[in-house]
């Protein structure tokens, strides 16, 4: 078993196997060997870490990407935004916590946890005008007016959708 | 009050950049407008390396990997000026009433440049590979943007050779179409000393002119579709094709240093219509002033005799000849024969708009009869073969016309 520890200085105990699934704690752990100390994580609350071991339990013995795959991310990443069925009820959850489970996945090098957040971002914007993406995300037009003109040209290729 | 919960600007940019790459451009383009960062990542970045993995991203052949018509790697790859294009080409094939006057010629020439750059087959027998050929299957297989009326001579040119390139489309199979294509390449009007009786301009320049050989193609591959029992799928798999267009390199072949660049050397069928002489000559009424058309009527009965028939002929290569104006792609000389009686005598060389052109003569014994002129079709030594015209050596106003198409059966590897 392993023990974390949480930003708000909470303890977890997991199955080796499955906090094994964070490439971070992976090395960690081949890195320090066996031991009974835990493992602080310093940019992860309790709330999320819960959810990314929620995921990281049901995708237990799962193969992980190899590292083969990643140097050819150009080639292996597809534009498929389809997320499995669990994926999907997992990850529905409000904006504030889908970036939490992002920013934990990019942290803890978490790849298929990451692509599920990315492709439900992906699918948000899907379809969308700049307007309503600003609503959606409650960005700020922070563009000046001679900007907006050479915005306006340099998007001329994708006007008429 | 200041939140500390997480917003989507707090995500590392290389988080922001991966869920912009599983966009569609069009959506890209979209974001790229809502602030600051977003257009830094897609516009302002210094190299192109976010519109690689954009491009790579998509259901498209990765230009790396491919080659030019020509057979030539790619060099010069722009990959975001491509990529809009692309999509821009998308948009217009999609609702043609968007198409800005000024874009008609790029847009054609964008999906030209898509379905002449793809990557090579290893083999002869290798399946088609080609992911950009599956995408312009599926934009252009109803043939509506391809039967659009052109409103300059280079647009219609341009669309003439993606068509002749496509191959078949719905809107081909319609018998008022055949009407005019058959119209055209039996009309006799279509062939003279200034185009060398083959498909050619008119002007005397050499130039290939896609108009005729679209016509040609459209002839022959409904004859060829015609003649299968499950005309159907014959339509579907027919060998003039897009699918067919990939260029047969093998892995060990320096095309700029082969002699046989073109792949002459082999065993190859040449398949050849004609329809018959009288009623070609009924067609080609002399009475007829120049400036009035033909009556296209014996066409449309749907009883027209065209008689589909077929040689198999090894092919050798005699000698190279420089070619001052395409130093890696030397005139090739060839003859072939066939029963120790017939026998054909030719040569390969690029044409001014470096097309690969076959011209030969054929007959029995000393005296040639037959004239042959043809382009390859598809990338260089592709599956697709060699289309033409053919006549007759003496060109008298009686002769015969016809299209005829060659496929190799047996290429000789080294």
């Amino acid at each position: 078993m392993v023990h974390l520890v949480t930003s708000d200085n909470v303890e977890f105990v997991v199955d080796k196997e499955v906090v094994e699934r964070s490439v971070l704690i992976k090395n960690m752990l081949e890195d320090v060997g066996e031991t009974d100390q835990s493992i602080p994580l310093a940019n992860v609350s309790s709330a999320v870490l819960r959810k990314v071991i929620e995921y990281c339990e049901h995708h237990r013995g799962e193969p992980l990407p190899s590292a083969d795959a990643d140097q050819n991310q150009d080639e292996t990443r597809k534009r498929t935004t389809d997320i499995s069925e669990w994926d999907q009820k997992f990850i529905t959850v409000d904006q504030e916590m889908l970036f939490e489970i992002i920013l934990a996945a990019n942290y803890l090098d978490i790849k298929s946890l990451l692509d599920v957040g990315c492709k439900t971002v992906a699918n948000m914007i899907k379809g969308k005008t700049p307007d309503e993406i600003r609503r959606l995300f409650n960005i700020v037009n922070d563009f000046t007016p001679e900007e907006e003109a050479q915005i306006k040209k340099e998007n001329e290729w994708a006007e008429d959708r | 009050m200041v939140s500390d919960t997480a917003r989507i600007t707090d995500l590392p940019l290389e988080v922001l950049e991966h869920i912009l790459v599983i966009l569609d451009p069009l959506d890209v383009a979209s974001t790229a407008q809502v602030c600051q960062l977003f257009r830094g990542l897609v516009y302002t970045a210094d190299d192109e390396h976010f519109w690689r993995a954009l491009y790579l991203a998509q259901s498209f052949d990765d230009p790396r990997k491919a080659v030019t018509y020509l057979g030539n790697r790619r060099t010069d790859i722009k990959w975001r000026e491509e990529l809009q294009n692309i999509i821009r080409a998308r948009t217009v094939v999609n609702d043609v009433t968007v198409c800005r006057p000024d874009e008609r010629c790029q847009v054609l020439r964008t999906l030209l440049d898509m379905v002449t750059n793809v990557p090579p087959l290893p083999f002869p027998e290798s399946e088609p590979t080609s992911r950009n050929v599956v995408w312009m299957q599926t934009l252009l297989q109803d043939g509506a943007f391809l039967d659009l009326e052109s409103h300059s001579h280079e647009e219609e040119q341009l669309r003439a050779r993606l068509h002749t390139w496509f191959g078949l489309t719905d809107r081909d199979a319609l018998a008022t179409q055949r009407v005019l294509s058959r119209a055209y390449v039996y009309s006799q009007r279509n062939y003279g000393p200034s185009n060398n009786f083959g498909p050619f301009m008119l002007d005397g320049s050499g130039v290939v002119n896609w108009v005729h050989m679209q016509k040609l193609a459209h002839v022959f591959a409904s004859a060829l579709v015609e003649k299968e029992e499950d005309e159907e799928l014959a339509f579907e798999i027919c060998s003039m094709s897009l699918t067919f267009c990939q260029a047969v390199i093998p892995p060990s072949l320096d095309l700029n240093c082969e002699t046989d660049w073109a792949g002459v050397e082999g065993l190859w069928r040449i398949s050849y219509c004609f329809m018959d002489h009288r009623e070609l000559l009924i067609y080609n009424d002399p009475n007829m002033p120049e400036d009035e058309p033909l009556d296209h009527t014996i066409f449309e009965d749907g009883e027209l005799e065209e008689t589909f028939s077929a040689v198999d002929i090894f092919f050798r290569v005699i000698n190279v000849e420089r070619d001052p104006d395409h130093p890696t792609r030397p005139k090739i000389n060839y003859v072939g024969e066939m029963d120790g009686n017939f026998s054909i005598v030719g040569y390969v060389k690029l044409t001014p708009d470096h097309q690969v052109r076959w011209h030969f003569v054929a007959g029995n014994g000393d005296q040639p009869v037959w004239w042959g002129e043809a382009i390859v079709m598809g990338n260089i030594r592709s599956q697709y073969g060699v289309l033409g015209a053919w006549s007759t050596t003496m060109h008298d106003p009686q002769d015969p016309i016809g299209p005829f198409w060659m496929q190799c059966q047996h290429p000789i590897e080294d």
